[in-house]
């Protein structure tokens, strides 16, 4: 555990000057709210839990101070401070500085490669002194603050004095009468000593968790190598986008051991509308960032100006994750977020030409993926750009609010002359299009790949109801946070029975409620209403044997390995581990030792899925489990769903927000609608 | 490998509501205010209650905070609902306290209770009380997304000299902003851990407690960073960093102007007092 290797780290952390950039930035911000998230937690828990949890708040900013430049912390733990003020006062205050502080020294420890007695020194000659100094003139200024402190102590020290005496041990009273004296006498000396301690203590100890952590978090990111910030030609040039002209371009990521593009050749003009067509991992989303200003490996980029990336009249991009790319609280500071103050916007304009009238007010957490690209397209028309590129901006997005963006990108052709590079995996999507590029490999192709032979399905007979019931619902409603001014009704009545065996999809919109469901049925949630149970046990004292895929699967893949992942999440042996990972269709043995970080959003899914393979689930829920998935990780997948269902007789229960699942999957469907069930009969897709 | 049977847990297990940080919704004289006036009262009060934790200054802190309070019409459930635990403890502290042999002691049957003693925890108490709860205030009463303009507005001095202000405005905002999503993945993160399985290896029980908890402090900075990532694109994607502007951030109202005067006065009359 105690392995003091210097830890390679970000990209030159301390050659930087000037203001932070938004890589930098962004990472402050994210890690100063983690160490803020790990604070509240520990000042709402009991002490040896709030202690514990102190140390790990420490370690979001050691690691902050490892991979960047002080200001970046400082930017951090002033931010988390502020952030904290409002949400518990100033206690949290205190706690966000204190780790902002000592994660300055483990970070800075960890970097160096300093063990624990280096690490020591240097939070004892920096650190301790001016805190203790801090301290000492706050007790000097708020005497009275003083006074009431030391006189409860004081006061506790007496009453155990006492109960000292009771026990017939008058001499230790003495002592501890003197101790106490002595330390509520000469305060300026036993604040510091008691800081020296802290300051010991929280080295060591977040050393002792940041250093393998960050070794952790460098691997994962030696891949894709995070390049936060393009490197933006700032040449001073004329910002002109179009027409832009790519030839023979290559583009290989820092410390890839392959090009992501190569020698692409490729002319967008003005005033039209370009599909980009290709699988996941064709390169389609690289390009689409040489096609805003990245400049390429090897190659030419002809511009008449520069990209402009986020400039008025320049480029403006829309990328995958609606949720993501929302900067503002309130959809009204979205639209204008970093606009010069002298730009004036007319907010109500912009989100009338992309089908928001009356939403500027609300707060963007209420909008569902469709509304929020189309929010990102106002932000993006907020600068005029010339060039606007959708980078798989419906990958994310129900059918429904597929169309609508579709219909809105064209127009931003037809009505306002600009051009459209739209990148997608849908080849569908192409129809909108003046003109299709096809991308595998990483080389422009002709003609799109072939899709990938449909997954030879054997025939499964659609259940006929009045099985085995296995999950039973009853008269199930729920309310997040009741009796809170923020009460929420998520579920309302919901009778269910899912029989053993039955594959059955959930579909609803956004706030439907499926999402509720999910998590009732494996037992994460316990409802507020009626009964929920799997076998006749309430299902909240079963948790872990239904079995459950997130959406966002990286976030239950815990371990540094795929085979080791397998075998902690199920508690399983090697040997089923293996099996489980072949039944989802891996080869274990190249599979296995795969670092996690490498995988791709689809992979993670199914490494999860053999996770509940392994664990001998009753039944396994996966949310939105084709969301962002291309046709070939799409077909792969429901290959090894069909033969969990052939072979392991496995209930599956699909919550998604599309209709478009294979109808192999579908024996039944339910549908939800503000918290009701408003469908429940046989799959209509 | 065989089916684990979970610990039967209570089915009264809920999912701890933030219920802080959360504009309650309304429209009364303190939700009207503008967010800087409210901060700059909230610091003050901060400032005063911990220079002099008096009973007067304490009570007439308090009492402005309930003002507050009931005028931004707060209903009773918008307060956290906190652990048992914590209740237990606090009246643990409190007991303890009592214990002391500090005069004067009554006695309440058997037991001998120093009052004095009482009343310094019951100060302290109510001085972490009213640290908490005026902060608060300002969360149930302001949206979000008033409070880094507001700041912005308020930090223009510390601009003459030449600190980074905007860039610890941005930060903010941001930190504002992502805060709900990262409470959100760390939920969803302890979900996930709740749906694991007992690990099959031999380690000892405290030495797997370690390698979870390395296990969960990796994972959520990895996808954090992520997260980072995804960020800095979006900036990057309206231009870089920026700033929060104030332009349209304009207080003047007889309600700030009264509010402002009032607690300052207030405040500066406790300090006075307490000096004397």
């Amino acid at each position: 555990m105690v392995d003091t290797r210097p830890v390679r780290v970000g990209p030159g952390p301390t050659t930087r000057r000037g203001p932070l950039r938004a890589g930098e930035l962004a990472e402050a911000v994210v890690l100063a709210d983690l160490t803020l998230v790990a604070a509240i937690a520990g000042q709402l828990l009991p002490p040896p839990v709030s202690s514990a949890l102190f140390v790990i708040a420490v370690v979001p900013m050691g690691v902050l101070g490892a991979r960047n430049r002080f200001r970046a912390l400082l930017a951090g733990t002033i931010a988390a401070s502020a952030t904290g003020f409002l949400v518990l006062g100033v206690p949290i205050v205190t706690a966000v500085v204190s780790c902002g502080a000592l994660g300055a020294v483990v970070g800075t420890a960890a970097r160096r490669g300093y063990g624990a007695p280096r690490a020591v020194a240097l939070a004892v000659t920096f650190l301790w002194p001016v805190a203790a100094l801090i301290a000492d003139l706050f007790f000097w200024t708020f005497a009275e603050n003083r006074r009431l402190l030391l006189q409860q102590i004081h006061n506790l020290w007496s009453g155990a004095g006492r109960i000292l005496r009771n026990l017939h041990l008058p001499w230790l009273a003495d002592v501890v009468d003197h101790v106490t004296t002595w330390c509520i006498t000469y305060w300026w000396i036993t604040v510091p000593l008691l800081l020296l301690v802290v300051v010991v203590l929280g080295t060591v100890l977040a050393s002792r968790l940041t250093g393998p952590t960050l070794r952790r978090v460098s691997a994962a990111f030696a891949a894709d190598a995070l390049a936060l910030d393009p490197d933006q030609p700032d040449d001073g040039a004329a910002i002109a986008p179009l027409p832009v002209s790519l030839s023979s371009v290559v583009y290989r990521y820092p410390g890839a051991e392959a090009d992501a593009l190569r020698d692409v050749t490729l002319d967008i003009e003005r005033n039209e509308l370009v599909a980009v067509v290709g699988r996941n991992g064709s390169g389609k989303s690289t390009l689409a960032r040489v096609l805003a200003g990245r400049p390429p490996t090897a190659g030419v980029v002809r511009r008449s100006g520069s990209a402009g990336l986020g400039a008025p009249n320049g480029t403006a991009i829309v990328f995958q994750r609606p949720e993501l790319q929302v900067l503002g609280v309130r959809v009204r500071d979205d639209v204008g977020w970093g606009l010069p103050p002298s730009v004036s916007v007319d907010v109500d304009a912009l989100l009338d030409r992309v089908g928001l009238r009356a939403f500027a007010d609300r707060e963007t957490s209420t909008l569902s993926g469709g509304e929020l690209q189309r929010l990102a397209v106002a932000a993006a028309l907020a600068r005029h750009p010339q060039l606007l590129i959708s980078d798989e901006s419906t990958a994310m997005v129900d059918a429904i609010g597929r169309a609508q963006l579709l219909e809105l990108l064209r127009s931003l052709v037809t009505d306002d002359h600009m051009s459209v590079v739209h990148v997608t995996h849908h080849r569908s999507e192409s129809a909108v299009a003046d003109r299709v590029v096809s991308l595998d490999g990483g080389r422009v192709v002709d003609a799109p790949p072939a899709p990938p032979p449909a997954v030879a399905v054997g025939a499964v007979a659609p259940r006929s109801r009045g099985g085995d019931p296995l999950l039973v619902l009853r008269d199930v409603g729920h309310v997040y946070a009741r009796g809170t001014p923020w009460a929420r009704r998520a579920l309302t009545g919901v009778d269910l029975r899912i029989d053993r065996g039955e594959a059955v999809l959930v579909v609803g919109h956004n706030g439907s409620g499926k999402s509720t469901l999910a998590w009732i049925l494996s037992g994460l949630l316990a409802p507020s209403e009626g009964e929920a149970r799997l076998e006749g046990m309430p299902l909240t004292s079963a948790t872990g044997q239904v079995g459950m895929t997130f959406q966002h699967a990286r976030l239950q893949l815990l371990r540094p390995t795929v085979g080791n992942e397998v075998m902690a999440a199920a508690g399983a042996t090697s040997f089923d581990a293996w099996r489980a990972l072949s039944d989802v269709g891996f080869d274990p043995r190249t599979m296995s030792p795969r670092r996690i970080d490498e995988l791709s959003g689809g992979q993670a899914r199914r490494v999860a899925l053999a996770a509940a393979l392994a664990a001998r689930s009753r039944a396994i829920v996966l949310d939105e489990p084709f969301a962002g998935l291309d046709e070939e990780a799409r077909s792969t997948l429901t290959a090894a769903l069909v033969r969990m269902r052939v072979e392991h007789g496995l209930t599956l229960i699909c919550v998604s927000h599309d209709h478009d699942l294979p109808a192999v999957l579908v024996d039944r469907e339910i549908e939800l609608a503000d918290g009701r069930v408003t469908y429940d009969g046989p799959g209509r897709s | 490998m065989n089916v684990r049977t979970a610990p039967t847990r209570d089915r009264a297990r809920r999912e701890p509501e933030l219920t802080f940080l959360r504009l309650v919704p309304g429209d009364s004289f303190v939700h009207r205010l503008w967010a800087g006036t409210k901060l700059i009262a909230v610091a003050e009060l901060v400032v005063t209650a911990t220079f002099a934790p008096t009973w007067l200054t304490l009570g007439v802190i308090a009492a402005i905070v309930a003002l507050a309070l009931v005028a931004g019409r707060v209903p009773l459930g918008a307060f956290p609902r906190l652990p048992a635990a914590f209740y237990g403890l606090l009246g643990f502290g409190l007991l303890l306290s009592a214990w002391a042999t500090t005069p004067p002691v009554v006695h309440v049957g058997p037991l001998p209770i120093s009052l004095s003693a009482l009343a310094v925890a019951i100060r302290l108490l109510a001085l972490g009380i009213v640290l908490v709860l005026s902060a608060a205030v300002v969360g149930w009463t302001t949206p979000l997304g008033a409070v880094a303009p507001a700041l912005s507005r308020l930090a223009r001095p510390f601009r003459a000299l030449r600190l980074p202000v905007d860039e610890w405005i941005v930060a903010l905002a941001l930190a504002l902003r992502c805060l709900p999503l990262l409470i959100d993945e760390m939920r969803t993160l302890n979900a996930a851990r709740r749906l694991r399985h007992k690990p099959a290896g031999d380690h000892r029980p405290g030495q797997r407690a370690v390698i979870e908890v390395h296990d969960l402090v990796s994972t959520a900075i990895i996808v954090s960073l992520r997260r980072a990532h995804d960020l800095a694109d979006a900036m990057n994607a309206r231009g870089g960093v920026g700033a929060i502007g104030d332009a349209q951030d304009t207080p003047r109202t007889w309600r700030d102007a009264a509010t402002f005067l009032g607690v300052t006065t207030i405040a500066a009359a406790l300090i006075v007092v307490n000096l004397l």
